[in-house]
């Protein structure tokens, strides 16, 4: 089996749509950040007018950059498509063109299932991280020539002096931000939380688009239903939620519960539990369709059937 | 001969899947709407009542709703629109004549389309309708004190309910119905413009690749840009940089769903949005005639 | 009926798919294609068909010139055509809705004359590749056309339907209509053809009669 998610593993990595995606989302990131930071800073030194291009470059240092890049609707929104991208495609394809059988015939399909399963999982957590490492280094390497860094340090800093209450700046790692356990200045610390989150994110993607994929047989319905399943989620909990007039207030069950992360979210275990209960959920449902699938492959069925 | 063509689409396993599930995501998005828009118009006072026409015009009229709901929906259903894709040369083959043939593509686009807009038309005025217990289509009084209070604005400025100066000067009716055909024509452009890429590229992820690109160049146009380049808010922003801002705006897709700023004329974007439609439907159909009468019509891809 | 090719060229960015086919076809006859893949056989029946335009050349059907697609013809191209999620009398009824000629009656009978139930209820994604070809051959049978193009009509069947399709094709050329078939089976070629013609690299190199 182990071997078995190996070869999947690498079939995943070596493939160039995995890095394809992956330049794709870092061009989409430099261009935030060329538009953000560097155009308005380049016009303001030659000469632009200081009230409109200084106010955006002077928010222009990297941790700014991280913050805005990780919170970007596009991001978030596109984020369960990407990691469906990353490989869960495969399935389609191999049955598309009968590669399948040709792995059936040799591993059986319990093997087979979940190799590409947990392959699937481990490739969409690691586009997750990865995400991750592209947003620091592109931040980090376009602000280190930002010839106001200084200006830039000094406003963050007096503005995060006065946030400093809310969660929208503190970093905290426990139960919720309003009840920490332990508060992290350190940023990198702090980043690498959020490669771990997004890597959670990206397993439970992963896998959910390998489910649809195994089941439905139709690409569309396989990259579109990580999103849509995002969606429903948060739509119908916030709904249920709000409708039972629950002890939680409405911002919080749109952010705890909801399946997108946000940079508050990176050190909060209640989001953290979430995912795990998700991802243990679908292994479970994997395990309880194996039967009904490994039947509708080998009585060659498909969505429309 | 249509009719038949659409009646095999919606029996398709997997299309009924995708309309259940947009309208599953639909519903509480709706709902969501109507618990932040009731407090919103009680915050009004005494002016402050939603009603149907509201809601309809508010749908209809708000772009995270299109992204959300309704754009993700019709992405999810270009595949089974653009062409036929089970029996594609056998349905060519029986229109007689590429004109003919040309004819049915299109006008299974635009039924599609249409379709899809009353479908959640219908939706929206049951739902919201039974939610209020009040169908009412009349203009209600918090709008005016919306665009009294925009009208002393100098920049951009948005409210929840986005309907800009000088829509009242129209029946609520009217509105709806300018709003509606502006949507319409939105999709039917996205679905024309998907069967044209398909089309020349015999692939139909390329068709909906392009709505996606179109629409994530939208999303980062109208969200992601807070910072420096689009301080579109502040006043005191250049008339240059707003005016170029104002055109990038144009060229998305943000005219056919929604308003810029409720500072906004009413009767200029709505104007702007239907004639822009109208035009990119006539060039995109009148490319995917021409492609019909001159190009080979042998092997949309199996792809989706 | 007399469909004249007059120097037929088919070229798509540069590669030359299709090389001076001039060739002469009438009704009452069954013309075979035969030749290795890549040949040319599929784009000649496209190009014939209308679906794909020529690039020069002409095509003349009783003198007069293809510009649109062609008329009265059933066809088997490439694949079997079906909409899986519908059974096999719900298949053809879908086809059938376009022109309104051809009743129930006569789908019932075109499914049982190739070895189909009309009564089975099992959705055609489900029918192995044989049944699939069956309903190839009844859709292209069906609405009694003038012409039938069918290519590799005889695949993946089996010796009953295969010998029972034989018949119905020729039938076919007795009542009078022009048959194309192209088929990698000598056998299909020998028994069914009246004249064979070979091709290679988008050319015919040859033909035997």
């Amino acid at each position: 089996m182990r071997y078995c998610i190996y070869l999947d593993f690498k079939r995943g990595l070596t493939n160039k749509r995995f890095w394809a995606v992956l330049g794709s989302v870092s061009f989409i990131f430099l261009l935030h950040v060329i538009l953000d930071g560097v155009w308005p800073l380049t016009h303001y030194y030659y000469g632009g007018e200081e009230s409109f291009y200084l106010w955006g470059g002077r928010i222009y240092t990297s941790q700014g950059e991280i913050e805005a890049l990780s919170n970007m609707e596009l991001f978030s929104d596109f984020f369960p498509f990407l990691c469906a991208a990353a490989y869960a495609y495969t399935i389609i394809d191999d049955r598309r063109q009968g590669y399948y059988i040709q792995q059936l015939q040799r591993i059986g399909f319990p093997k087979y299932y979940w190799g590409k399963l947990i392959a699937s999982g481990l490739l969409g957590g690691l586009f997750g991280a990865l995400c991750m490492v592209v947003i620091c280094l592109v931040s980090m390497l376009f602000t280190a020539w930002n010839p106001f860094i200084r200006e830039a340090v000094d406003f963050c800093a007096g503005w995060d002096a006065l946030y400093r209450d809310t969660t929208s700046i503190s970093r905290y790692v426990g139960w919720g931000s309003g009840r920490a356990y332990c508060n992290i200045t350190s940023s990198v610390v702090w980043y690498f939380l959020g490669g771990v989150k997004y890597f959670v994110m990206g397993v439970l993607y992963g896998l959910l688009a390998s489910m649809i994929a195994f089941l439905t047989d139709n690409k569309v319905i396989m990259y579109a239903g990580p999103v849509i399943y995002l969606l429903l989620q948060d739509k119908w909990l916030y709904l249920f939620l709000d409708l039972l007039h629950t002890v939680f207030s409405r911002p919080v069950v749109t952010e705890r519960f909801s399946l997108r992360s946000g940079r508050i979210l990176y050190g909060d275990l209640y989001h953290y539990f979430l995912l795990f209960f998700m991802i243990a959920l679908l292994l479970n449902l994997a395990k309880l369709l194996q039967y009904r699938i490994e039947r509708f492959y080998m009585e060659g069925g498909s969505a429309d059937d | 001969m249509i009719r038949t063509q659409l009646a095999a689409v919606l029996h398709k396993p997997s299309v009924r899947l995708k309309i259940l599930l947009i309208t599953l995501l639909f519903i509480p998005t709706l709902i969501e709407q109507l618990t932040m828009i009731v407090p919103y118009a009680d915050s009004f006072g005494k002016e402050g009542q939603v009603t149907v026409a509201i809601m309809l015009l508010h749908v209809f009229n708000y772009l995270y709703f299109y992204v959300d709901v309704l754009l993700a929906g019709f992405i999810l259903l270009i595949p089974d629109i653009v062409r036929d894709e089970y029996i594609d040369k056998q349905a060519i083959m029986l229109s007689a004549s590429r004109k003919k043939a040309a004819g049915i593509a299109l006008a299974r686009i635009v039924s599609f389309s249409v379709l899809y807009v009353l479908w959640f038309l219908l939706l929206t005025v049951m739902i919201s309708g039974v939610w209020l217990r009040n169908f009412s289509l009349a203009w209600p009084h918090f709008i005016s004190v919306i665009q009294k209070q925009a009208a002393g604005w100098s920049g951009w400025y948005m409210q929840l309910v986005m309907l800009p100066e000088n829509c009242m000067d129209y029946p609520v009716l009217v509105v709806l119905f300018l709003i509606v055909v502006r949507s319409t024509l939105g999709f039917i452009f996205l679905g024309m413009l998907a069967g044209l890429i398909t089309l020349l590229t015999k692939k139909t992820k390329y068709g909906v690749g392009i709505v996606i690109f179109l629409l994530a160049v939208t999303l980062f146009l109208y969200y992601d840009f807070d910072g420096g380049f689009l301080l579109c808010y502040d006043a005191s922003v250049p008339a240059e940089q707003a005016r170029v801002m104002t055109d990038l705006i144009k060229a998305t897709l943000v005219p056919f769903f929604t308003f810029r700023s409720l500072t906004d004329n009413f009767t200029y974007w709505i104007q702007y949005g239907i004639v822009c439609g109208l035009v990119l439907c006539i060039v995109t159909s009148a490319g995917i005639w021409l492609y019909y009468q001159k190009g080979d019509l042998d092997n949309a891809d199996q792809d989706e | 009926m007399q469909i004249r090719m007059n120097n037929v060229c088919k070229t798509i960015k540069g590669a030359t798919l299709l090389a001076d086919i001039s060739l002469t076809l009438n009704s009452g006859k069954i013309y075979g294609f035969v030749g290795d893949n890549g040949a040319g056989k599929t784009v000649l029946f496209k190009i014939l068909l209308g679906l794909m335009r020529k690039t020069s050349g002409s095509i003349t059907i009783d003198g007069v010139e293809l510009t649109d697609l062609l008329q009265n013809a059933g066809f088997i191209i490439e694949r079997p055509e079906y909409i899986p999620y519908y059974s096999a009398v719900k298949n053809l009824a879908v086809i059938a809705a376009y022109h309104m000629k051809t009743d129930s009656a006569r789908i019932r009978e075109v499914l049982e004359m190739f070895g189909l139930d009309p009564d089975d209820k099992k959705a055609v994604g489900k029918y192995s590749l044989g049944m699939k070809q069956k309903l190839a051959l009844s859709m292209a049978f069906m609405e009694n056309p003038e012409i039938l193009i069918l290519d590799e009509p005889l695949n993946a069947l089996d010796e009953g339907t295969v010998n029972n399709a034989r018949k119905h094709i020729l039938e076919a050329r007795e009542q009078g209509k022009l048959i194309l078939i192209a088929s990698h089976y000598k056998e299909d070629i020998q028994s069914l053809c009246d004249i064979v013609y070979r091709m290679k690299g988008g050319r015919i190199v040859g033909n035997i009669e």
